[in-house]
């Protein structure tokens, strides 16, 4: 058995909170050497968001992928190795077509 | 936004017990699949996206996993499959091999917990709970379909494969820890290889999986599919998928891979080492008509198991 990830859930305000996010990088940096030295491999450290059209909520295109790469950007530098942004939902049904 | 980003997931919620079953949102997402195929060599963008069916927040297992609270939070995705192909390598009767899984899970979730109560404790961070399902690994000691095979399944996809699946997610049911997210089994069929296998052999099929589902978790998994999979034939499926978890209250998601270039029984031309071999899948699907091609919202209930029966 491995621990395929430790996944941090936050939700990281637009523009981005980011003492939200430097808490879920010292997370992070304690979390995963625990398991380790616990004997676990961790394979993935993720980071989870509220659904985006609650993040941004213009739900404009050009603002949205601005919180999408500048997330990626920051969260890979604090070590996370992915990062899921969340669903479309029904709602907000403009979302879907964001997402490609 | 899949096309701006690297190494970032999203999802579509298809159906929840808010929203109910949409059928716009259904369309929605089997487009996005179809537009996805193309973003990437191979189809592989896919990979980043699911549709979502009655799946909570709080699950670790991308791309399902979302947060709906204010706080921070953080929960655990597991990689059990070789779990349960060691606690029933050798296992006498089906009780034994129940027994055994169920013994390993609560060993592991007990150290696992000890170490989430520290973290918590000290970075006030809340733990969420353990997802033991029962993730693959693209080796058949680390298989579902192997554990499948191994109560006596002769090849996953054959008749009996809904019976170990049951016999399988009962048995993690039955295991007592904190749980986050789905807890039961999972069937990717690119991930795993003895499912990689079958459906390469040609026993497991597409129509299989919304099958299993119905007595698992998870629902379709990063499975192969031709790369003409027209997006009405897709929202076929995903409808199916989001009765299935609205009348029997459970999580459901469905990735889906269309492999631009290829028809069904070809080899995908996926190169990623968490990806088994395995031949594109036929989705046995055709555009829905009437009613169903609509763009309603609609409620299913989940079935009572105890109806009324009449007197006398």
């Amino acid at each position: 058995m491995t621990i395929r990830s430790i996944t941090y859930f936050i939700n990281p305000g637009w523009p981005l909170d980011g003492a939200a996010l430097k808490q879920a990088g010292s997370f992070m940096a304690a979390a995963r050497p625990a398991y380790q030295a616990a004997g676990y491999e961790v394979q993935s450290a993720r980071l989870a968001t509220v659904p985006f059209p609650k993040i941004v909520s213009s739900l404009k295109m050009d603002e949205l992928i601005s919180m999408a790469t500048a997330l990626e950007t920051i969260t890979g530098g604090l070590g996370f190795e992915y990062v899921s942004l969340c669903p479309a939902l029904p709602g907000f049904p403009e979302s879907y077509i964001l997402i490609p | 936004m899949l096309a701006a980003t690297k190494n970032t997931f999203l999802s579509g919620v298809i159906a929840s017990p808010e929203s109910g079953v949409s059928l716009l949102a259904i369309s929605a997402c089997a487009e996005i699949i179809h537009q996805v195929a193309s973003l990437k060599p191979n189809g592989f963008g896919n990979l980043y996206f699911a549709a979502l069916g009655n799946v909570p927040p709080g699950a670790p297992f991308f791309p399902a996993a979302y947060h709906a609270g204010i706080e921070p939070a953080f929960t655990l995705a597991l990689e059990a499959a070789d779990l349960a192909v060691s606690a029933f390598t050798g296992a006498g009767s089906l009780e034994e091999a129940r027994y055994n899984l169920i013994v390993v899970l609560e060993k592991l979730a007990g150290t696992l917990m000890s170490v989430a109560q520290t973290i918590e404790r000290q970075s006030g961070v809340s733990f969420g709970g353990l997802d033991f399902t029962l993730a693959p690994f693209p080796e058949v000691a680390s298989s579902q379909g192997t554990v499948m095979e191994k109560l006596g399944v002769p090849a996953v996809g054959l008749h009996g494969s809904l019976a170990a699946a049951a016999f399988l997610t009962d048995a993690l049911d039955q295991a007592n820890y904190p749980r986050a997210g789905f807890n039961g089994l999972m069937l990717p069929v690119l991930e795993d290889a003895t499912l990689a296998a079958r459906g390469a052999e040609g026993t497991l099929t597409v129509p299989n999986l919304p099958l299993y589902s119905a007595v698992c978790e998870t629902g379709l998994d990063t499975v192969p599919l031709p790369g003409d999979t027209r997006p009405e034939e897709i929202a076929s499926l995903l409808l199916d998928l989001a009765a299935l978890d609205q009348r029997l209250e459970k999580p459901l998601t469905a990735r889906l891979m269309p492999n631009p270039g290829k028809k069904a029984g070809e080899l995908p031309d996926f190169d990623f080492p968490f990806f088994a071999n395995s031949r594109v899948l036929d989705l046995h699907s055709r555009p829905l008509r009437g009613l169903l091609a609509g763009e309603e919202i609609f409620h299913l209930s989940r079935r009572d198991s105890s109806p009324s029966l009449p007197s006398g």
